[in-house]
């Protein structure tokens, strides 16, 4: 009786459902993966802050260049805009010979802006006005020459025409340089692997594993303009994007594969280089010494593999 | 990957054990219902075999096994795996995950009836082991949903020591009436408690941040800290880098604790009992005692490029989170973790057949617990019985328990389990539930028989 119970009961403990497939044996805890199908991580790239002084076009300063172009434009814009179309002024000579007839005539009306026309022609342009002004080189001082181009401009056709050639000559050229940007070298580190390990290939419809760059740009500067910017020397290029003044843009999201941040973290001498195209110039805006800040992330779609 | 194991292990080991199984509660004649009620008594004395006397493990967990590994492809996958959904494996996680597992060994036990036979008292020397942990569901979801997380609560709780008690119980109300005492010098051997007091997790796309504190607080009989120095020279030490028995072996703390106990005989046919059981408190050294504390702030907010200089925020390091900064040793009480028993029996068909029920709370370090049993008990013959229970958990669901108890003339053994029923793992780890209980026992009868439970002794005879 008691034999019996006793082989019962342990047949009882060792005989019940055992269930294999959780055999601990073949526990792979090696994977580890943070979030899921639906997770979105975000993580800081790289930001740049475009100093004033960073931009600047092969004579000066984009402060230099935006204060002669307030004088050589007129006060009041043709077609009642508060805005000058930089691609209609490379490519549009009525619209350029719009904006210096009004300059011309302003200065017939306005003292000031004359005056201020004067004294700009005297600083950057007496070369081209002393013969027209049948003044002497050597000997003119800035009193001399301004009077004398103020009294004259009213009553005489060349110097105006000269006038006009000389602002269309500088406001078909306004123009500003790339911009360049040394980083050096990104170190993920382990997140590197993290990131790249499970990303779907580029032919794959509607992936859920993908990495891209994104992010913002806040620009006060009383321009707007499209900016393209190059990683070098891996030539990445973040898709094109336009800002505006007082606005902050954000940037179309640029995918990018495993090679691409392999090839971003793995040299020492990362650069930016940043094409600017000018699109419009809204005048009489005041510049900060810090106007447009860049701000990449990198983003991740899926989950992030951790390998133990 | 050796260290997971390890956790693991220590983790499935813990689940294999639990102290106080409720299936033994109405285990009539066992010494093990001693340790729920001093008033409860054997049949007759006894020398428990040392070490193999009473045996008693168990485990309450707010999650089963199949709530963190899962089968896939022929492998098994923990709830972190990619292959894992996380609906799948935060279906069952709750704001607060706990694991409570306790152990209690015992070394040393004999008792006896006294000369009127109604009277008991016992000794008895036992090892008892406490783990504890609590795993905040925020840290579960952070991790599954990639999301910010603002983590509380992450801790481990451990201690162990050993008690050596005097119970003695004794009748009043003409025997319907019985109170027991019991009486427990305790001798603190270790406890550790490691908590992560808060981990803020940010993740945006400016600036990726942890905010971290964690606490350790230990009291380690003997230890010596080999402390490491970073490069300012400020000292800081690893878990690693505690050496317990270093200097030797010596308590670490002492206390004092009772269990109390009554039972009364509403009706011949109905018994009600009463018990608290480890109430006390150990007295933790100051000369044992280790604490330090990790703290971290990391920030990244990425490369940035300003007047022709490159910046870049600090490394995005976790260091510091492994490194304990040493504070001051210091002395302390810790209660132990009490229980409270309430049950009934009602016996049938002269009294062969008990229907038990039994409320308990478990005073545990992360929550408290309370558990309804309902049993059966049969007893055919004075010297075997035979319990079937059930048992529903606050926090752990349900489990069905089987014990067996049988004391004739020559040697007493006692087993009880809720694994019997249970689906489980080729390494006996119980699949879907999440409490385990496991008691058994072995010792020799001593003595004369006594004579409470008169008149099932009737039936019996």
């Amino acid at each position: 009786m008691k034999r019996t119970l006793l082989l019962g009961l342990l047949g009882l403990l060792t005989l019940s459902c055992v269930d294999d497939a959780y055999d601990l044996g073949r526990l792979d805890a090696d994977k580890i993966a943070l979030g899921d199908d639906e997770s979105h991580f975000a993580a800081p790239l790289v930001t740049v802050r475009v100093l004033l002084d960073d931009i600047h076009d092969t004579e000066g300063s984009l402060q230099e260049m935006l204060a002669e172009a307030d004088i050589w434009l007129p006060s009041q814009l043709p077609g009642g805009t508060d805005y000058v179309d930089f691609q209609r002024l490379y490519a549009d000579d009525e619209y350029l010979g719009c904006l210096t007839s009004a300059l011309v005539d302003e200065m017939g009306r306005d003292e000031q802006k004359l005056d201020k026309v004067a004294d700009l022609v005297w600083r950057c342009y007496k070369r081209d006005f002393l013969g027209m002004l049948g003044l002497p080189e050597a000997t003119v001082d800035k009193a001399a020459f301004t009077q004398l181009f103020v009294t004259q401009f009213a009553v005489r056709g060349e110097l105006r025409d000269l006038t006009e050639a000389t602002a269309r000559k500088f406001l078909v050229l306004l123009q500003v340089s790339d911009l360049d940007y040394e980083i050096g070298a990104v170190d993920l580190g382990e997140a590197l692997e993290m990131l790249t390990e499970n990303l779907d290939p580029a032919d794959t419809p509607d992936p859920v594993n993908t990495l891209y760059i994104a992010g913002d740009v806040v620009s006060t500067l009383p321009l707007s303009m499209i900016l393209s910017p190059v990683f070098v020397p891996t030539g990445l290029q973040i898709e094109p994007f336009a800002i505006a003044p007082g606005t902050t843009t954000q940037l179309e999201p640029t995918r990018i594969y495993a090679e691409d941040l392999r090839a971003l973290t793995g040299t020492a001498d990362l650069a930016i280089h940043v094409p600017v195209e000018l699109q419009r110039y809204y005048p009489g805006k005041p510049l900060d010494k810090s106007p447009i800040s860049i701000r990449l992330s990198l983003h991740k779609t899926g989950s992030l593999h951790v390998n133990l | 990957m050796k260290r997971f194991h390890i956790l693991l292990a220590a983790l499935l080991f813990a689940a294999g054990a639990a102290a106080q199984n409720p299936t033994a509660y109405f285990m009539e004649g066992s010494t093990l219902r001693m340790q729920f009620n001093p008033a409860f008594a054997p049949h007759r004395g006894y020398v428990n075999v040392p070490g193999a006397g009473g045996a008693d493990f168990g485990l309450n967990s707010s999650l089963a096994l199949d709530d963190i590994l899962y089968p896939r492809d022929g492998q098994l996958a923990t709830l972190l795996d990619p292959s894992v959904t996380t609906a799948e494996a935060l279906r069952n996680i709750h704001d607060r995950n706990t694991l409570h597992a306790g152990g209690r060994v015992n070394l040393l036990g004999f008792g006896s009836y006294t000369v009127n036979r109604k009277h008991f008292w016992s000794f008895g020397i036992d090892l008892r082991v406490n783990a504890a942990a609590n795993i905040p569901g925020k840290l579960l979801e952070f991790m599954k949903r990639g999301t910010d997380g603002a983590i509380r609560g992450l801790a481990l709780n451990f201690d162990t020591y050993v008690d050596a008690g005097f119970s003695y119980s004794f009748p009043l109300l003409n025997d319907r009436l019985y109170i027991g005492a019991k009486a427990k010098f305790v001798m603190g051997l270790a406890r550790m408690r490691m908590a992560v007091e808060r981990m803020d997790v940010t993740l945006h796309d400016d600036r990726w941040a942890v905010d971290a504190r964690t606490a350790l607080d230990a009291n380690i009989p003997g230890t010596r800290v080999d402390y490491r120095y970073d490069d300012d020279g400020r000292p800081y030490f690893g878990i690693g880098d505690i050496e317990p028995f270093a200097n030797g072996f010596k308590p670490a703390g002492y206390g004092f604790a009772a269990d109390l106990g009554a039972t009364y005989d509403v009706l011949d046919e109905l018994q009600v009992s009463l018990s608290v059981t480890d109430l006390g408190f150990v007295g933790w050294n100051r000369e044992s005692s280790v604490r330090g504390h990790s703290e971290t702030s990391a920030e990244y907010t990425g490369i940035v490029v300003e007047n022709d200089e490159v910046s870049m925020s600090p490394d995005f390091s976790f260091d510091e989170l492994t490194r304990f900064r040493p504070d001051d040793p210091e002395a302390g009480v810790r209660m132990l973790q009490a229980t409270l028993n309430a049950g009934a029996e009602y016996f049938v068909w002269n009294h062969r057949v008990g229907f038990g029920l039994l409320y308990r709370m478990q005073f545990f370090h992360f929550a408290t617990l309370h558990s309804v049993t309902g049993s059966v008990n049969f007893s055919p013959v004075k010297w075997f019985t035979l319990t079937g229970s059930y048992t529903r958990t606050s926090r752990c669901g349900g489990s069905f328990g089987l014990g067996l108890n049988l004391c004739p003339g020559w040697i007493h053994f006692f087993v009880a389990t809720d694994l019997a029923t249970a689906k489980y793992s080729p390494q006996y780890i119980p699949v879907n539930r999440r409490t385990v209980n496991v008691a058994f026992g072995l010792g020799f009868p001593l003595g004369p028989r006594g004579c409470r439970m008169a008149s099932r002794n009737a039936v019996w005879k």
